[in-house]
């Protein structure tokens, strides 16, 4: 697909449906993902976005029901149709855990079904040999694990011209192969979903911590984490797999009427595990960080066999302290 | 699909005092035919959900018997407990669950059982006591009771003792402070600490313990219970934690490698003894 052909079909995307995709915002220079006008303003560079997607699928605060009179009134789950336009790989492996951990959630999963999802991932010249590795790499390898309506492979951005043939197209689902066949484009090619774990077993870097983690209580790290966390909960709301909520109400003036709201929460923040009478069962921050690592590396794992963590990094570059979870990571190997 | 989030009315039928800060509701389905195939174990929660006071978990303190009602109790400590012990007979909340696993009643069928509880501690341990009895000819085991709170006045279902006593339940109670109507009372109770029963009163022999209570009066009851030799597995705990779903996805009840909401809330100790800050 060409460059123009590609902006072509955001625009026949945006008939129907709300297009968001990565931007780049001029004050933060930050990527962001936004609601997309003009097609060209979409930077697909390889770059991750500063916050992930998880808000499109699982919105920060959402109301599960409006009530009045004291009753819950059923919602409609009536969501407008969206595209999560340029979901890199990490992104995709955190769809995947959303998609088990809100296997049984209506309002996920109506939000889901009517959300087009178009990952991407750069590739460098394109030549026989980096053909080749992209063929091994992603093709065999990564894209079939991974959920996806459209996959777009994008050669080199120094390279994309506008009337060459840079993108190469691959489908992921019948939607995907449908829509892109209304757009009258057909030389994509599909690649069979065939669930996240891979041919040769369970990830093994994660199953080395899962088993490192699963009854040691590394004091010294929690510990020495627990001095520098300030507990800003920041490296939860950027994370693409962090998904703790809470649920509370929003009574309106009306007498009787109001929301009942679902919206995200972090383990370091210290009222995480409070109950009546002040109890914490989380009572330090050496504890919460504990919590954190032990959720994405061990409760996660256990239930879904799949890490709780995609390596994206976006936790570390956003961490005012500077804590290096990849840091976190070795260490933990290492002791 | 089904919306695990939406909740059932419940009627208030009956509501009675159990303290000077704690109210039993008796709860009634107004779909009868939900009613029906509603059931539950001792031990096991649910959320009660009060509009604009948001939702709070609660364990059963009926027999799962009674197909017509179950009860709950409730001590004024927060919001939705604060509007509840407001409500009166024929007001309505709502309710989802039961969420989680129970207390393993089938054991009693073999063995002996006490129960060891602070407070309102008690709640599910009378369920535990009402079941026991509503199923006696099942079970071949003895129930002890270790019960303490603060005063005479905050022990609860004192309305039943009598009929416990009579079915030949070992009960005991503690105060924590001198109190005169703990001293005049015809029920063993007396003044100190749950804690010291154990040594005092002879144990049922080789019990299946389960503990419902503050965490600190947790701690101790084990310490006790080791120092008799009890192995851990047959001690069995219900965790109180913070359940925003009960469907072990928010995260708020996790401890370790466990959800309280589904894999709990009643624990064997040996399954959960090594995670920090368990009680």
């Amino acid at each position: 697909m060409t460059k123009r052909k590609f902006y072509e079909f955001i625009n026949f995307l945006q008939k129907d449906h709300k297009v968001y995709g990565p931007i780049l915002d001029k004050s933060s220079k930050r990527l962001l993902i936004e609601e997309i006008d003009n097609p060209e303003v979409v930077v697909l560079d390889g770059k991750l976005t500063y916050y992930s997607f998880k808000r499109l699928f699982f919105p920060a605060c959402e109301t599960l029901f409006k009530y009045k009179n004291n009753k819950l009134k059923e919602p409609d789950f009536n969501y407008h149709k969206q595209v999560a336009l340029g979901m890199t790989v990490f992104d995709l492996k955190a769809l995947n855990l959303y998609d088990q951990v809100f296997a049984k959630d209506p309002y996920y999963q109506s939000r889901r079904q009517e959300t087009l999802v178009i990952g991407y991932s750069i590739v460098g010249k394109r030549d026989v040999e980096s053909e080749m590795i992209f063929q091994s790499k992603y093709e065999e390898h990564i894209l079939e694990h991974l959920k996806f309506d459209i996959f777009l492979e994008i050669a080199d951005i120094e390279e994309l011209g506008v009337n060459g043939s840079e993108i190469e197209v691959f489908t992921g689902s019948y939607r995907g192969q449908e829509i892109l066949n209304d757009f009258n484009y057909r030389k994509h090619e599909h690649i069979e979903y065939v669930g996240p774990i891979r041919e040769e077993g369970l990830d093994k870097d994660m199953v080395k911590v899962w088993k490192k983690l699963k009854k040691n209580y590394l004091k010294t790290i929690w510990e020495e984490l627990g001095k520098r966390c300030i507990e800003c909960g920041q490296c939860a709301i950027v994370c693409p797999t962090c998904y703790c909520f809470r649920i509370d109400d929003e009574p309106s003036l009306s007498k009787g009427e109001g929301k009942r709201n679902r919206c995200w929460d972090a383990c370091m923040y210290h009222e995480f595990s409070e109950i009546a009478g002040d109890y914490r069962s989380l009572s330090s921050t050496a504890q919460r960080m504990w919590f954190y690592f032990y959720h994405k590396f061990v409760r996660v794992p256990e239930k879904y066999k799949i890490p709780g963590c995609v390596k994206c990094g976006r936790c570390t570059d956003v961490c005012p302290v500077g804590i290096d979870f990849m840091g976190v990571l070795d260490r933990i190997l290492k002791s | 699909m089904f919306n695990p989030y939406q909740t059932k009315s419940v009627v208030i039928r009956k509501i009675i005092k159990e303290s000077s800060d704690a109210k039993r509701f008796v709860l009634e389905f107004q779909d009868k035919e939900y009613a029906k195939q509603f059931d539950f174990l001792p031990g096991q929660f649910i959320e009660i959900s009060i509009p604009g006071f948001n939702e709070a978990p609660f364990t059963f303190g009926s027999s799962s018997k009674n197909k017509e009602f179950f009860e709950i109790a409730v001590r004024d400590v927060g919001s939705l407990t604060s509007a509840l012990s407001q409500m009166k007979v024929s007001d309505e909340v709502g309710m989802r669950g039961p969420f989680g696993n129970g207390f393993p009643m089938d054991l009693l069928k073999s063995r002996n059982l006490l129960l060891v509880s602070g407070g309102c501690g008690f709640v599910p341990l009378r369920s535990v006591t009402e079941e026991y009895l509503d199923r006696k000819d099942e079970f071949e085991g003895k129930l002890q009771v270790f019960y303490g709170a603060r005063s005479y006045d905050d022990l609860l279902f004192k309305d039943d003792f009598e009929k416990w006593l009579g079915a030949g339940i070992d009960l005991n109670l503690k105060v924590d402070k001198q109190d005169k109507s703990c001293d005049s009372s015809k029920f063993k109770c007396d003044t100190g600490l749950v804690t010291e029963l154990f040594g005092k009163v002879d144990l049922v022999e080789r019990p299946v313990v389960f503990i419902c209570g503050p965490p600190l009066m947790a701690k101790f009851v084990i310490q006790e219970l080791d120092k008799l030799k009890v192995e851990y597995s047959d001690i069995y705990i219900s965790l109180e934690r913070r359940m925003e779903c009960g469907l072990g996805v928010c995260e708020h009840c996790a401890v370790g490698p466990y959800y309280v909401c589904k894999d709990g809330p009643v624990f064997s100790w040996d399954k959960i003894e090594w995670i920090p800050g368990i009680i």
